[in-house]
């Protein structure tokens, strides 16, 4: 479903990603590992259509699709979901009013009819319910006043809603205690199925103990340079990443 | 040589009610020499009112207008006292407060005390409060509306009440003036909501002057709703007065008119007094908005917090001025102020004066103004989820003004007022 090709981007004059190839088929869930400044963000936010990079050379297909011709907001009504690292506080729009317009969005591309509030709220409560999220939250504004752990919940609570196709979760295991780290990898586990692509972007290991990895890819320097199943994230977890890094630096 | 002839075109749209009464006389006395300021005059230095004589007005006539062609104005959905004035004169038919004491002026008299009047003393002093505030000497404006008003509502409130009193002010007739007069008395015990709004339906022009007294112990929550046609003229002045532990909320919005001036003064002169006053003014075309707040904290032990939210679109133009001043005596005073600006197009314009003045050493006061369009990381979140550029704009632009009404205690009216708000936006 998402075949990205040499990818190169880079931010304002910086290039990042210096030939990123990768393949995600449907119902598989990728991993990517690495280092700080690897460029693991970068790949997710610029699939995700953050204009802040520019690509410079590559292809990327979403379902034979090019997803860099397309909008930030054609992406996301075509299946592409972008969890992100940090959400976004908006005051005065509230979490109910938000993901409504958002799944409506999405439902009117895919023509289906839009939602009224009520069969809105109806959907959406026990979804906010499994995630710990209180269904009050709804009616606060997006992320305004969240704790850190009930930001990455919101965001796996929109995922739940929208049913992406391909959902990028970007570090969402940062900042999170133990106990949201297992109620964010429930949200992510009930969703995976035949259909549905994940590529989880994470730092740590220990995200992959509860949603285990079909891949697990090492980026180092704008690339992938190294692949392999979920022992590859224990390996990495117990000889750290600088191995990879003296391997791979500046080998370009 | 000799001064250039007077221009008092505007001061004689008004009809004048020389009655005797010390205030009329008053005003009366200091219209006879005054003209209207000019950019000359630092408080009016963006907002020349002088150029209003190029209009010949007339005192607005007698109107009775038929209440299907204003109830969608009205507030409709929203359950309400309601109290309708007509070109400045009280208008039975569409007003509807059943169960409310209210008082009125009429011909510039107190009449039909209600029982709140009687309740607990033998009558309540109007001529206590009348023009107590608004001294005729301040803004010439206030003098010609103290010359010329004819009716208006004594609201008096000693009670908690369900729902919010509307006092609606109808301005209607080409070139029609009109000079409405409000009075609100929060006494002990009050906790209310009045809501003041101003309509027209053409080029007219309205003067009204409002004068709050929240007593000890009162709670008042004021909504003045500026929501004229496109070629009104509105210049308003609302004078407050706090005393101790009174709680006092103002929301000054302005979605009509082709030029508003408004003058919001607030003086508190009780301790532990708190007050938050607050101002949505969404503009476009060539519609020019000013609105000059100040507030006086004139004893220890207060809290004051001000957010006025400009949305300015097309070559409208807005003007926001906010003093605040602490005396000597006010020590512990807590005062924030916060002007935020959207600028929705290269021609829009914005001019802000924030003003803070300390004369007390112990007190905790900021203030600040952000110019600024909108979010671009609000903007790249919400269309992440699939939500196109240009609603996700509307949806931001709204928020950022609709933030200011999450406070207003009547869920219908602020409901209101977001769609009043959306409408506005939408049309922009």
């Amino acid at each position: 479903m998402l075949e990205i090709q040499n990818l190169h981007a880079r931010v304002e004059e910086k290039p990042i990603l210096k030939g990123v190839n990768l393949t995600i088929n449907p119902g598989e869930v990728h991993a990517i590992m690495g280092p700080n400044g690897s460029g693991k963000s970068t790949l997710a936010n610029v699939i995700a259509g953050r204009d802040d990079y520019e690509v410079t050379e590559g292809t990327v297909l979403f379902e034979g699709e090019d997803l860099l011709e397309l909008a930030v907001d054609e992406r996301a009504v075509r299946g592409l979901f972008l969890a992100f690292q940090y959400p976004v506080e908006i005051p005065g729009v509230s979490n109910a009013y938000f993901l409504r317009s958002a799944l409506n969005a999405c439902r009117k591309a895919s023509g289906q009819p839009e939602l009224d509030a009520l069969k809105f709220m109806a959907l959406v409560k026990d979804k906010a319910k499994s995630l710990g999220l209180d269904s009050s939250m709804l009616q606060r504004s997006v992320n305004e006043g969240f704790s850190g752990g009930e930001k990455k919940r919101n965001e796996i609570f929109q995922m739940a809603v929208l049913e992406p196709k391909l959902a990028v979760l970007d570090e969402t295991d940062s900042g999170l205690d133990i106990d949201a780290l297992k109620v964010v990898a429930d949200g992510v586990n009930a969703l995976r199925g035949r259909d549905r692509g994940f590529l989880i972007v994470t730092h740590y290991q220990r995200l992959l103990d509860h949603i285990v990895p079909d891949f697990v890819h090492v980026m180092a320097d704008g690339r992938l340079v190294k692949s392999g199943g979920k022992d590859l994230a224990l390996e990495l977890e117990q000889k750290g990443y600088s191995w990879i890094e003296e391997q791979f630096a500046g080998k370009a | 040589m000799s001064a250039p002839a007077m221009d008092r075109t505007l001061i004689n749209g008004f009809e004048h009610r020389d009655d005797g009464s010390n205030l009329r006389n008053q005003a009366v006395a200091l219209l006879a020499g005054q003209e209207l300021p000019t950019t000359r005059d630092e408080e009016y230095k963006y907002t020349p009112l002088n150029r209003l004589n190029e209009v010949a007005w007339v005192p607005g006539p007698a109107m009775q207008p038929e209440l299907a062609d204003w109830i969608n104005h009205l507030l409709p959905e929203v359950e309400q006292y309601r109290v309708v004035f007509v070109n400045g004169k009280y208008d039975a038919s569409l007003s509807n407060y059943s169960d409310l004491d209210i008082a009125f002026l009429r011909d510039g008299h107190p009449v039909e005390l209600g029982q709140l009047a009687t309740a607990n003393e033998s009558s309540f002093e109007v001529a206590a409060h009348l023009g107590r505030l608004s001294k005729p000497a301040m803004p010439l404006t206030a003098a010609v509306n103290t010359s010329a008003f004819s009716d208006g509502a004594i609201i008096r409130v000693d009670r908690k009440l369900s729902k919010p009193i509307h006092v609606a002010h109808i301005a209607t007739g080409k070139n029609a003036t009109s000079a409405p007069r409000t009075l609100i008395v929060a006494e002990p015990g009050a906790d209310a909501t009045v809501v003041e709004t101003y309509l027209s339906d053409g080029e007219t022009l309205s003067l009204p002057v409002t004068e709050v007294f929240v007593h000890t112990n009162a709670a008042l929550e004021h909504i003045r709703l500026g929501n004229e046609d496109l070629l009104a003229r509105h210049i308003g002045l609302v004078e407050v007065r706090q005393e101790r532990d009174s709680t006092y909320r103002s929301y000054n919005i302005v979605f009509g008119a082709s030029l508003t001036r408004n003058d919001i003064n607030i003086l508190v002169a009780g301790e532990n007094a708190h007050t938050r006053f607050d101002g949505v003014i969404a503009l476009d075309g060539d519609q020019h908005a000013d609105n000059h707040t100040r507030l006086d904290h004139t004893v220890p032990h207060c809290e004051s917090f001000e957010i006025y939210k400009h949305l300015l679109a097309g070559k409208s133009r807005g003007v926001f001025n906010g003093k605040i001043f602490v005396h000597q005596d006010a020590q512990k005073t807590d005062a924030k102020q916060t002007n935020m600006t959207l600028l929705l197009s290269p021609h829009a314009q914005i001019d802000t004066k924030p003003q803070l003045e300390i004369f007390a050493d112990d007190v905790k006061c900021t203030h600040g103004a952000t110019i600024g369009q909108l979010r671009k990381d609000a903007l790249f979140y919400l269309r992440s989820r699939g939500i196109d550029e240009a609603t996700a704009q509307g949806l931001l632009v709204y928020a950022f003004a609709a933030e200011v009404f999450e406070l207003i205690q009547d869920e219908s009216l602020r409901r209101a007022l977001e769609q009043m708000l959306l409408a506005k936006l939408g049309t922009s």
